[in-house]
């Protein structure tokens, strides 16, 4: 029966049925389910709308509804958790690239981030390299995902990378460049680990780093 | 022998209808977006002094049209400008993506909506940081822009006078469309979800955009501008923001009004977005859409665009903005022009212009090539 309910609820978040999820989440508690199986339903969910976006079936509007039902439902399941300890996936510190406002794309991955475990430390946009570095140092992020969208705020990329080796802190996370202008050749130009223009692409890629 | 030379009009008139004029139309200052610092580096470059009005975003101005012959561009653009009583409290600050604001503080301006958006450190950007509409559950405290105020049309009028039996002239009212303005105003995410939801309030929101919209459409049919611009920016680099279907239900039935009513009076119309919109191009050739603009060859391949759509569809831009401009030399962005040509300009239906706003790491060289090689390599019938 529990099983079924989880099932359940992975399906209505992978079909984004805002209204049946939430109804199945109150009622998988009421009737006893572990709030941390319910808890890897809704990411099943999300993984599922996450590949239904890379079929071409879903849009980024659909990544933000999904986002955004993961983080009521999780609301709802909150006091269930008290007692619990949810682990985290690790943090993740995030941040638009020096000279670019755009911010659209940094809150689709941010939200995704969130929804799959990770506790993500925004710094907002304009960021400076010694202010992306200062966060990962305190911190002690296992990533870095940097964004632009433009072409003129991508190279801001490599001095973020400069300022982790003059600290000596680039051995310690991972550098992800994301955004539109963003090409593969920047991996090894900036000295990136890696460099994508589509969120899911970079979700995927975060996730196997920190399995 | 070559096609007989034609004025900028005919030109541009002929390739939209699909038919071979002298050469491939010039855009870039009309419908074109401006990055303001490249503007001013190019203008100081051409020697033709320095851009003081509203250049800004989609839409060119005055002071501008010395550029625009220079470069030998064959479109020009008018707007529905904020009432006068509102210019005459406001500031004009062209690095804002909308430039005419009430100061809120150095660096922010209010817009008549009362959106406002905040200039970065080097102040070559802006960004929104305040939506009006944020967390309201009703629009009833809330005044839209009424088109018909004083003062809205008066430099649209006199500059179409000017322009009209020379040039295309077209026309934006002043600001981006339904999706953009919408979450301008109520917020990204919460348009979304609102559109996702149907909620009561977005459906109110986008039919007070509608009548708004469709009032300045009419009123610059009528005045006897020769094309409409809808920019809406409703895409991304890799596909669309918003899924086809709550595009169909939310925008296409509102943009078909407004096409509807203008194709009665026999203007052209004009879509743009940004990014890879294929999923929805059937859906714009339906409603009655003549020019798609800015095809970013990083996101659409303009030669598949042509191949598929090309007998309905103008191609407007085309030349990349993420990579050519910026990163390759004069002689990739002259081998990017021709292979433009070769493949999309069969049988008119191509206007040749950056594929967006040009910013300040693109050498001017680099954008003054394509000017150069569309009027070398652009001649009809296509020898190349």
């Amino acid at each position: 029966m529990a099983e079924n309910v989880l099932s359940q609820i992975k399906a209505a978040m992978a079909s984004l049925q805002e209204d049946e999820l939430s109804v199945l989440v109150r009622n998988s508690l009421n009737t006893g389910a572990d709030p941390l199986k319910v808890i890897d339903a809704l990411r099943d969910g999300i993984w599922e709308v996450g590949t239904r976006y890379e079929k071409g079936q879903y849009f980024i509007s659909e990544l933000i509804i999904a986002g955004e039902m993961m983080k009521r439902n999780i609301e709802t399941l909150k006091p269930y958790l008290k007692a619990r300890q949810v682990s985290t996936r690790g943090t993740i510190v995030l941040g638009a690239a020096l000279g670019d406002l755009h911010d659209i794309g940094k809150e689709i991955v941010k939200s995704l981030l969130m929804a799959e475990g990770f506790d993500v430390d925004d710094l907002g946009v304009d960021v400076s390299p010694s202010e992306f570095v200062d966060q990962v140092q305190q911190t002690r992020a296992r990533v870095l995902g940097i964004s632009a969208l433009l072409s003129t705020s991508t190279p801001a990329a490599a001095k973020v990378v400069d300022e982790l080796n003059n600290r000596d802190v680039r051995k310690n996370s991972r550098v992800i460049l994301g955004g539109a202008a963003v090409r593969d050749w920047m991996v090894k130009d900036y000295g990136v680990d890696a460099a994508v223009n589509d969120a899911v692409k970079g979700i995927r890629l975060i996730r196997s780093w920190v399995q | 022998m070559g096609a007989v030379a034609m004025n900028s009009r005919e030109r541009a008139i002929r390739a939209i209808e699909h038919r071979e004029p002298d050469r491939v139309p010039l855009e870039g200052t009309a419908w074109a977006e401006w990055s303001h610092p490249f503007l001013l580096n190019l203008l100081e470059r051409l020697r033709l002094g320095s851009a003081q009005g509203k250049s800004g975003m989609l839409g060119s101005a005055e002071e501008l049209d010395r550029l625009a012959e220079t470069l030998g561009t064959d479109f020009r653009a008018v707007s529905m400008d904020p009432p006068t009583q509102f210019q005459r409290r406001a500031a004009c600050d062209p690095m804002f993506h909308q430039p005419w604001g009430l100061r809120v503080s150095a660096d922010t301006l209010e817009d008549e909506w009362g959106i406002r958006r905040q200039l970065n450190a080097t102040k070559t950007q802006s960004r929104i940081v305040y939506h009006p509409l944020q967390g309201k559950e009703s629009l009833d405290d809330y005044s839209f822009p009424d088109p018909d105020t004083e003062g809205r049309f008066d430099a649209a009028e006199k500059l179409l006078k000017n322009w009209r039996d020379k040039y295309l002239v077209s026309s934006i009212w002043g600001g981006d469309s339904f999706f953009c303005q919408a979450w301008y105003l109520r917020g990204f995410t919460q348009t979304i979800l609102d559109m996702h939801s149907n909620s009561n309030l977005m459906n109110e929101l986008l039919d007070n955009l509608l009548k708004i919209f469709l009032k300045a459409a009419n009123r610059f049919a009528e005045m006897g501008v020769d094309i409409i611009a809808i920019a809406d920016d409703i895409a991304a680099q890799t596909g669309l923001i918003i899924s086809p279907q709550l595009w169909r239900n939310h925008i296409k039935p509102r943009m078909k009004t407004i096409i509807d009513s203008v194709k009665k009076k026999g203007v052209y119309v004009l879509y743009h977005t940004d990014g890879n919109c294929e999923p929805i191009i059937p859906d714009l050739i339906e409603l009655g859409v003549d020019i798609l603009n800015p095809i970013q060859p990083e996101c659409m391949d303009p030669a598949k665009i042509k191949e598929q759509y090309g007998e309905k569809l103008t191609l407007s831009g085309t030349i990349s903005i993420q990579d050519t401009l910026p990163r390759g030399t004069v002689e990739d962005v002259r081998s990017e022009v021709k292979a433009r040509i070769r493949t999309c300009g069969q049988g008119g239906g191509l206007i040749i212009s950056p594929s967006n706003q040009v910013l300040l790491d693109t050498k001017v060289e680099n954008f003054l090539a394509i000017y150069d090689a569309v009027r070398e390599f652009g001649r009809y019938p296509l020898r190349i």
